[in-house]
């Protein structure tokens, strides 16, 4: 555990806010004595207590099992366990490294994790100020509960029906494009589509599901806020950009910020129900990867390793997005 | 507030697009309820869209109804998420309100501790000596309290109680209230759709649930409804030739029970949201302001 | 590999499904007993335990299976194969924990990380060898020898020990394999209805296989809109892939998928890069370019590509023996056969007969662990199943069919648990010939008198049963095995041993290369040219290292 307090300090935001705390302590003790500390302490041991059960299961299944990540550095024998199994070192990361396709497989993950997350973002945060824009409750309603049902689908299940959609030879889907004269496109045989192809699922599954904490957001607006507006005269198109929008931006820099936490999590379920050989360049992403090398070896090692990669990969990101949205936008979201 | 002729033709437009959206996505789900109806022989050598049950047969439901194990599948599922999320709510509250609190101390350490674990985990096999060892494997606690808490969760949550006016709260503690009656009083009623958002994402999370159940759990009266119907689901897939060889008509079958079984996995939990919605009410701030 | 195992289970679970499925006159399945005499001698000595009074308890885990349907009353915990066990051998069984198929590998996973092993399980190759390296499981040289009978010993070495070797680490044997008969071969099947109305021979090379298709892409006798000449599913290259696949069309071309073979020199070499593999793409390219291959098949899994020949848009695949089991889904339907199928052997390219290439016959092993009190319980655990698997009088029906001894679909036989099969069979010559005659005396196994029975259904008019007679009846899928048995034409893996270090790190890298690269030409986006490029990609990416140490371990095990 140890290993990673260090890491936490190199985290930025925490170098900035223990000063303030340690000056207030300083300050206290300097008007008080020893009993600023006390007095903080009684007022504050309530709240204290209200944590230790939460805090206590994060320290427990979360803390604990970390002791894991040493696995990473060694070859991991079951009955030497974690403390006894030889250290080998980088060798687990030598292997991810040295493997011939990384570049290809890092970019893959990437771009469609990062288009993913834009439009995961963009669509609901859309549909949702639609939504508000109707008046009648029960549109709303239904509309919202309709939408939200492929998310419960899972992609074993929705791939089979993409296929069927989206078939060049059979498919609704490219029928469709036919009336405007364009030819059939085999979507998910093409290196050219296959990743937009999953993004565009990927919103046709989710933006429904990921509209509701926008909708949630959306109803803490205080609507003298839209009376005042429409006093001015705004339309809604300007009651939109001038209320709405600014009453939903802590939440959605919050979401933004948590989703570049999976910056490298493209999602596997999906691709790996729909990719093929003939798209492997587009469409192979880390997650399969580690799938496919999974069913060569036993070793827990070497997925250890590309976890403990992608961690401090999502975590070097969001920490970068929330140090932005504090220096640009004066976000503070934690 | 009257509308212009302008704002009436975007409201047609509005109406229009998400008319589409809705059709685009509805088809899945028609698909699975279409097919569980259907009659085994026809799905089998049908291709493509289906846009009506093929022939008719309730021979699936039949089938998947009549293994008890559904049953108990059933009443732990309902445990897990009944229990499981009053908990998440409890616990990822209490952590909210006291991290949403200004100048209190250790709180930013905390906060950045709580945070990191939602990038850095251990992995399976640590967890599992962890819950080995407190000596929750084969109970149904197991899938509760290793998940009590989701960062994600417990950071939107914090967000959202963050921006309740100060002045409400002052108030409070001059009438002499504490912290838990400033949190359950005050707190969780002005955040009632968060709240109930994060009940959502939890309840999902919980029913969807089989994995962690299957590996921390011995025991088959113990396996939650998915593990059940995973296992149905496998007498239909590609594959149950090895598994389980049906052969001829009863792999027919296979082919409807697995969509009867995604219903029956999935019904009982798209039932929530509608009364989640009950708590998208704007201007409950305000009512709370003004009462 | 697993494409043995499976026809194990499914030749077991195929009779009772398909019992159940003709439902009430399952009852006269068994017959009169075989000579009851070898079971008693060799139950004999394993029975001592029993007798003595004295009960030993061992653990192991199992894998639940949706169609094992308990009697009234029982479960995994008290059954009464369990019950026979500890009242026949004096062995009492209790699961450390159950899951089906799909979670069972990832629990064993965990089972061997966190150290937790019961007295013995189930366990792949690459952990078989893991678990020996960590010394987490028993040297069960002794222990076999003293405990194992002759009839069991003789039945795991039926192959000429080549499984028994497999599980043998520097002359120390680790564990027990889970044997099966490797010598399955593919067939391609066809539409012989179409051949007829078209008047078109049956394809005896690989040309007449591409005329064939032609035929019925053209002339369109199933009178669909979509229409190609062979199916071919997302993975066609795998072991996984039974029907559906092309790893026959390979064959035919005297191509192999991923085994080792003579290089004419005394050594081994990588199938995976002879040039009789080109020759194979180029051949899958002209008939993609002439649509007789599904431009979609690299989406569509076998369940998908398969609709096309329920929907009688192709007559022609390639696929195991049990094939017909699953073209009975579209071949009959309400009791009407409405398609008809031939068996015939992988045409070949030239005059040379093609040769199916198998594997060894055993991918998964039971293994002992080290701190097992009663590891003797374990082999004779062993020694009751292959009695009462192979010979049971009428009291270890049980073992099969539970308490009542009668089968009714209900699989009893996959709660026993530690099952092995046999490594050869002769159902290619009785089954046919027994078949065409009614003769039902020539029976050996209660495999075979099952299958018969079967069958015979079907000549009697029961449609269900289609299937059985495509497989065991004249002609079937069955009777080309022992003409190639015969004259051993079929292409064994060479190489048995455990992964290599370079395997371990490298295999996935070129799979995945040669599955693109195989793809890419059979879809005609490449040039077949490019297969020599690969060729010498795959040595460079490891293929050369992964050679030299497949050829270290031929000469230590020659």
């Amino acid at each position: 555990m140890r290993v990673y307090y260090s890491d936490v300090e190199i985290f930025e935001p925490l170098s900035e806010q223990t000063f303030p705390l340690t000056a207030r302590l300083q300050l206290n003790i300097e008007v008080n004595g020893m009993n600023g500390l006390t007095r903080i302490w009684k007022r504050e041991w309530p709240l204290h207590f209200m944590l230790i059960p939460g805090l206590f299961l994060v320290l427990l299944f979360s803390y604990v099992p970390m002791a894991g990540i040493i696995m990473a550095f060694q070859k991991y024998v079951p009955n030497k366990g974690l403390f006894g199994s030889p250290f080998i070192g980088m060798k687990n990361f030598q292997l991810l490294i040295d493997y011939p396709d990384i570049g290809r497989i890092f970019f893959n993950t990437m771009f469609i994790a990062v288009m993913k997350i834009a439009a995961g973002l963009f669509v609901p945060i859309t549909i949702a100020i639609l939504l508000n824009e109707l008046r009648r409750e029960w549109i709303k309603r239904t509309f919202q509960t309709l939408v939200y049902l492929p998310h419960f689908m899972s992609w074993v299940l929705l791939s089979g029906i993409l296929v069927d959609i989206l078939s060049p030879s059979s498919g609704i889907f490219n029928q469709v494009l036919g009336w405007f004269g364009v030819k059939p496109i085999f979507f998910l045989g093409s290196n050219d589509w296959f990743p937009y192809v999953m993004v565009a699922s990927d919103v046709w599954k989710e933006f429904g599901f990921g509209t509701i904490v926008y909708l949630a957001a959306l109803t803490s607006i205080n609507p003298s806020l839209y009376e005042a507006a429409a006093m001015d005269g705004a339309g809604r198109i300007k009651q939109t950009f001038y209320v709405t929008l600014p009453g939903m931006m802590p939440i959605i820099v919050l979401m933004l910020t948590l989703n570049i936490g999976n910056v490298l999590n493209a999602g596997f379920e999906q691709i790996f129900n729909l990719y093929s050989p003939p798209v492997y360049e587009s469409a192979d992403i880390i997650d399969t990867f580690v799938y496919r090398m999974g069913v060569q070896q036993a070793q827990f090692g070497f997925a250890t390793a590309v976890g403990l990669l992608k961690s401090i990969v999502s975590f070097l990101f969001v920490s970068l997005s929330y140090v932005l949205a504090y220096r640009l936008a004066n976000y503070r979201i934690f | 507030m009257k509308n212009g002729p302008a704002d009436r033709i975007t409201l047609l437009a509005i109406n229009l697009m998400l008319l589409a959206l809705v059709i685009v996505t509805l088809y899945p789900i028609l698909h699975v309820i279409f097919a569980s109806f259907s009659s085994p022989a026809e799905i089998v050598s049908h291709r493509g869209l289906l846009w009506k049950p093929l022939g008719f047969s309730l021979e699936a439901y039949k089938l998947v109804f009549a293994d008890p194990r559904i049953y108990i599948g059933y009443r732990n599922t309902l445990f897990i998420v009944v229990v499981g999320v009053a908990l998440n709510l409890l616990m990822t509250a209490l952590g909210a309100y006291v991290l949403s609190r200004k100048n209190v101390m250790w709180n930013k350490f905390f906060m950045i501790m709580v945070t990191f674990t939602m990038f850095f985990s251990g992995g399976l096999v640590p967890l599992y000596l962890v819950v080995k060892g407190v000596g929750l494997t084969n109970t149904l606690w197991s899938t509760i309290l290793p998940f009590a808490i989701s960062t994600f969760n417990l950071i939107v949550m914090r967000t959202s109680f963050q921006s309740i006016p100060d002045s409400l709260e002052e108030s409070a503690k001059i009438d002499g209230a504490n912290h838990l009656v400033i949190l359950f009083r005050i707190v969780i009623p002005l955040s009632l759709p968060v709240l109930a958002v994060m009940g959502l994402y939890y309840a999902v999370e919980k029913w969807n649930g089989w994995f962690y159940a299957s590996i921390f759990i011995q025991q088959q009266e113990l396996f939650p409804l998915q593990i059940y119907l995973r296992e149905i689901l496998i007498l239909s897939s590609t594959d149950s030739l090895s598994s389980g060889a049906a052969v001829g008509e009863q792999f027919q079958i296979g082919a409807t029970i697995k969509y009867a079984t995604i219903m029956v996995a999935t019904v009982p939990i798209l039932c929530v949201y509608p009364f989640i919605q009950r708590f998208f009410v704007k201007g409950v701030m305000i009512g709370a302001l003004k009462g | 590999m697993k494409l043995g195992r499976k026809f194990l289970l499914i030749t077991t679970l195929i009779v009772s499904v398909a019992l159940a499925a003709c439902g009430n006159n399952a009852k006269e399945t068994e017959k009169s007993s075989p000579s009851a005499s070898p079971s008693a001698s060799a139950g004999s000595s394993a029975s001592s335990g029993a007798e003595s009074g004295e009960v030993i308890e061992v653990s192991t885990v199992s894998q639940s299976d949706p169609y094992l349907k308990f009697d009234e009353g029982e479960s995994w915990e008290k059954n009464s194969i369990y019950d026979a066990y500890e009242k026949d051998i004096g062995v009492k069984i209790t699961n450390k924990w159950i899951a089906d198929v799909t979670q069972f590998k990832e629990k064993v996973k965990i089972t061997i990380a966190s150290d937790d092993l019961p007295d013995f399980l189930m366990v792949n190759a690459t952990q078989l060898k893991e678990l020996t390296e960590a010394d987490m499981i028993m040297d069960l040289t002794e222990l076999y020898e003293q405990y194992a009978t002759d009839e069991t010993k003789k039945f795991l070495t039926m192959d000429g020990g080549l499984q028994m070797k497999t599980a043998t680490f520097d002359g120390k044997l680790m564990g027990i394999p889970s044997s099966y008969n490797p010598y399955q071969y593919q067939n391609l099947y066809v539409r012989t209805d179409w051949l007829k109305e078209l008047n078109l021979p049956e394809p005896k090379t690989m040309a007449d296989l591409v005329a064939v298709s032609e035929a019925f892409k053209a002339k369109n006798p199933g009178g669909k809109s979509t229409t190609y000449g062979l199916a071919v599913s997302k993975n066609p290259f795998s072991i996984e892939t039974g029907v559906t696949g092309l790893r026959a069309f390979l064959n035919g071309y005297h191509a192999y998928e991923n085994i080792w073979i003579d290089d004419g020199n005394g050594g081994l070499v990588n199938s995976d890069i002879q040039p009789e593999v080109k020759q194979a793409l180029a051949a899958l390219q002209d008939m993609f370019k002439k649509g007789l291959i599904d431009p979609e098949f690299a989406v569509k899994d076998t369940e998908k590509a398969a609709e096309l020949l329920y929907d009688d848009g192709i007559g022609m695949v390639f696929g195991a023996t049990w094939t017909p089991a699953q073209l009975v889904k579209g071949a009959v339907k309400d009791g009407k056969i409405v398609q008809e199928w031939g068996v015939f052997p992988i045409p070949s390219v030239d005059g040379n007969p093609a040769r199916p290439q198998i594997g060894i016959g055993v991918d998964e092993y039971y293994v002992i662990s080290k701190k097992a009190k009663h590891p003797e319980g374990v082999i004779k655990l062993l020694n009751q199943w292959i009695v009462v698997d192979n010979h049971p009088t009428e009291d270890q029906k049980v073992y099969g069919y539970g308490k009542d001894r009668v089968e009714k679909g209900s699989n009893y036989w996959l709660l026993n648990p530690l099952r092995v099969g046999k490594q050869l069979d002769n159902n290619g010559e009785i089954l046919p010939k027994a078949i065409e005659t009614k003769d039902a005396s020539i029976l050996q196994t209660q495999d075979q008198k099952n299958r018969y029975e079967r069958a015979m259904k079907f000549v009697d008019g029961d449609t269900s049963m289609w299937w059985e007679y495509l497989i065991s009846g004249p002609k079937g899928a069955f009777s080309y095995g022992p003409e190639i048995q015969k004259n051993k034409q079929y292409m064994q893996n060479k190489f048995y041993g455990a992964p290599t270090p370079t395997m371990v790190d490298r295999q996935e890298i070129l799979t995945k290369k040669r599955d693109e690269v195989y793809f890419k030409i059979m879809m005609n986006q490449v040039s077949v040219d490019e297969f020599d490029k690969f060729v010498e990609e795959w040595k460079k990416l490891g293929g050369d290292e992964i050679t030299k140490e497949v050829n270290e371990w031929y000469s230590a095990n020659k």
